[in-house]
């Protein structure tokens, strides 16, 4: 052997392992973002394109939740350019489609009720920007996502969505589609209102939380008068939990404190906002996937792998256990010994069969979406977010002037931290006061 | 390894020459393994994705549903086609001026929309050679302070080429995307719509319209659905 092929060797097989991708968008580059920022980004980075929506998505909640809406905006313009993207066929998806690899081995995309989330945040965004035609864009997405459940009742059902959408076109200065578009939120809030407590979600067994809502009688209204729309978050968001013997079937559990309601103030009084949506009650009513025929599929073919290898095992042992002490039996030994061979073979494929869903999730996401509209008198008013569990102490409260013209539109996240987002929080003062 | 043994009957020679063409074997295939190595460790057999330019006006092969550089090109080309040979450009007494207003979208995709109105207004300018003229009111402002520096007779300017006020519109040339998306679980479509159109700034009325439409199909993998 020629001594100076080692380094060669050496590079080559190097250059096969390195084949990591890296998530960050192109132009992007650490330094370029706030220090606060860099262990997301290096995240980013490292865990390559598998992860890169996922961590495109928990950016963007972070910097709206840091009132930085210039990087929630970038990251969510490249989150929602990768959920476009079709894979049809692609090599990756037959690779996650595979028996040898899980489902998480795919790029993920995340689940409908999370891409509408993020078109949802996109839409609230450029709002505040008052382009209402992009925002209503987006929300359309956001309801084109929540298509194709398995019970058509569940099908583009936020009410939401169609709730803002109807506030795009008043703006817009189309009557007869906001007419529409409200029509539509009302029934889908009907719905929700109705289903929502209903609600089946044994895994873990919380049904206190859906007992604790109060549902608004009605949504709240909105007309070319309407200047401040206060769009609230409460709550944690639902848990991907893996259910069945292999983990195959994709379950949901509800994150909790989605509905407490009481904690954001106008001038010192509880508003009375509307819950309109619940992030669980979306995830849950999507019903099955296309995907989990197949992943059902993978597991019985694990089941049986393991049944036939335990009982070729079992009984190749049996047959050299009864021909231990007998003589010239060779043939028994040979069939005894081979069982167990096939036995231990069947188990091993088995074993290498993966089934299990993918529960990778947007943890940073709300349990519920709630809508509160009005006119801002002439003078500024206070509006405060106070914090929902008794051992946060800090309270968050802003002064809104009344707009020029057009609307307000404030995105509260009413707990942990207490945001209060409008187009020009860094320029209006935020206080935190410590609650009695 | 194989061996190549000359068919001789001199033993001695043939002994010499059996032991060079082993050695000369050996580095040869030493070599050829290097090679093979090499030509692994940079492409270990897949062709890596690099970045590289290609035509704008084309499909490329990463695709979405959602307007496409192509369809900017596609659009601006046949609104220039069309308007240039309509009667309202070709037999205006003086090159009439325009505003272009900023496109609406009435699509479920939110996109630059500034491109298409950029892209298309270059191409008039371009094409055009001054049968139409653009207002520029993105530069109102801009224009406003220049203007006053002038009367401050703060910079040099030529005083015949002075006007009492900006210029104002002839006509708007307006844009509107417009969408319909269907799924299924045989795939995704989408169907756009472009419209583009030359309104009177005086009388409202709509002196010419074209439009240019295109529908898309998608699979997603069954993966995502």
């Amino acid at each position: 052997m020629k001594y100076w092929l080692l380094p060669l060797l050496f590079l080559a097989l190097v250059g096969c392992g390195s084949k990591k991708t890296t998530g960050m968008p192109p132009g992007w580059t650490i330094e370029a973002f706030p220090p606060e920022y860099t262990a997301r980004m290096v995240r980013l980075d490292r865990d390559g394109m598998r992860n890169k929506v996922l961590n495109l998505y928990e950016l963007a909640l972070e910097a709206l939740r840091r009132e930085d809406r210039e990087t929630a905006k970038l990251a969510l313009d490249e989150a929602l350019l990768e959920i476009e993207v079709l894979y049809g066929n692609s090599d990756q998806a037959r690779r996650a489609r595979s028996l040898w690899r899980s489902e998480d081995d795919k790029i993920y995309k995340g689940d409908p009720y999370e891409r509408s989330m993020a078109y949802f945040y996109r839409g609230v965004l450029f709002m505040q920007d008052a382009e209402w035609d992009q925002a209503r864009a987006c929300f359309r997405s956001a309801i084109i996502q929540d298509t194709l459940s398995q019970q058509e009742e569940y099908n583009a059902d936020w009410a939401t969505f169609e709730y803002l959408i109807g506030v795009c076109e008043t703006r817009l200065g189309r009557p007869g589609h906001a007419r529409e578009a409200f029509e539509r939120a009302t029934l889908h809030y009907a719905a929700f209102r109705d289903g929502y407590p209903s609600l089946d979600y044994a895994p873990r067994g919380g049904s206190s939380m859906a007992r604790r809502i109060s549902f608004g009688p009605e949504l709240p209204g909105f007309d070319e008068s309407t200047n401040l729309l206060v769009i609230s978050q409460q709550g944690n968001a639902p848990d991907k939990i893996a259910l069945g013997e292999y983990g195959e079937l994709l379950g949901f559990a509800p994150g909790g404190g989605g509905g407490t309601l009481r904690k954001v103030h106008l001038d010192g009084r509880p508003l009375g906002s509307v819950i309109t949506d619940s992030v669980f009650y979306q995830a849950k009513t999507r019903g099955g996937r296309p995907l989990d025929s197949i992943l059902k599929g993978q597991a019985r073919f694990k089941k049986v792998g393991e049944d036939v290898g335990a009982g070729s095992a079992a009984v190749g042992a049996g047959i050299l256990m009864q021909n231990n002490n007998k003589e010239d039996n060779d043939t028994a030994t040979i069939v005894g010994a081979g069982l167990i061979a096939f036995g231990a073979i069947s188990y091993g494929i088995a074993s290498l069969v993966r089934p299990e869903a993918d529960t990778r999730e947007w943890a940073t996401l709300p349990e519920s979406i709630a809508l509160w509209t009005g006119s801002l008198p002439e003078e500024s008013v206070t509006l405060e977010a106070l914090p929902l569990f008794s051992d946060q102490t800090i309270a968050k409260s802003i002064s809104l002037p009344r707009p020029q013209e057009g609307v307000e539109v404030v995105l509260v996240f009413a707990e942990p931290w207490g945001t209060i987002l409008t187009r020009e929080s860094s320029n209006l003062t935020t206080t935190e006061r410590t609650q009695p | 390894m194989i061996r190549i043994v000359p068919h001789t009957t001199a033993e001695p020679k043939s002994l010499s020459i059996q032991i060079k063409a082993s050695s000369n074997m050996k580095s040869a295939f030493l070599i050829l393994l290097t090679f093979l190595m090499l030509f692994v460790s940079t492409g270990c057999g897949k062709k890596k994705f690099d970045i590289q330019d290609v035509d704008p006006g084309q499909a490329g092969t990463v695709r979405g549903l959602g307007p496409e550089s192509q369809d900017v090109i596609r659009v601006s080309d046949m609104m220039t086609r069309s308007l240039l040979v309509s009667p309202t450009i070709t037999q205006a007494p003086y090159p009439p001026t325009i505003v272009m207003l900023e496109m609406q979208n009435n699509s479920r995709f939110p996109f630059n929309k500034d491109i298409f109105s950029s892209r298309l207004k270059a191409q008039l300018n371009k094409d055009s050679a001054g049968k139409m003229r653009f207002v520029a009111r993105d530069l109102v402002d801009e224009i406003n302070a220049e203007r006053a520096l002038k009367r401050d007779g703060l910079v040099d300017y030529n005083p015949d080429l002075r006007t009492s006020v900006q210029a104002g519109a002839d006509y708007f040339l307006v844009g509107t995307y417009e969408g319909l998306s269907t799924r299924s679980q045989k795939g995704a479509s989408e169907y756009a719509l472009y419209t583009f159109k030359l309104v009177d700034t005086e009388t409202g009325i709509e002196l010419w319209e074209d439009f240019f439409e295109v529908k898309k199909e998608g699979k997603d993998d069954v993966i995502y659905q």
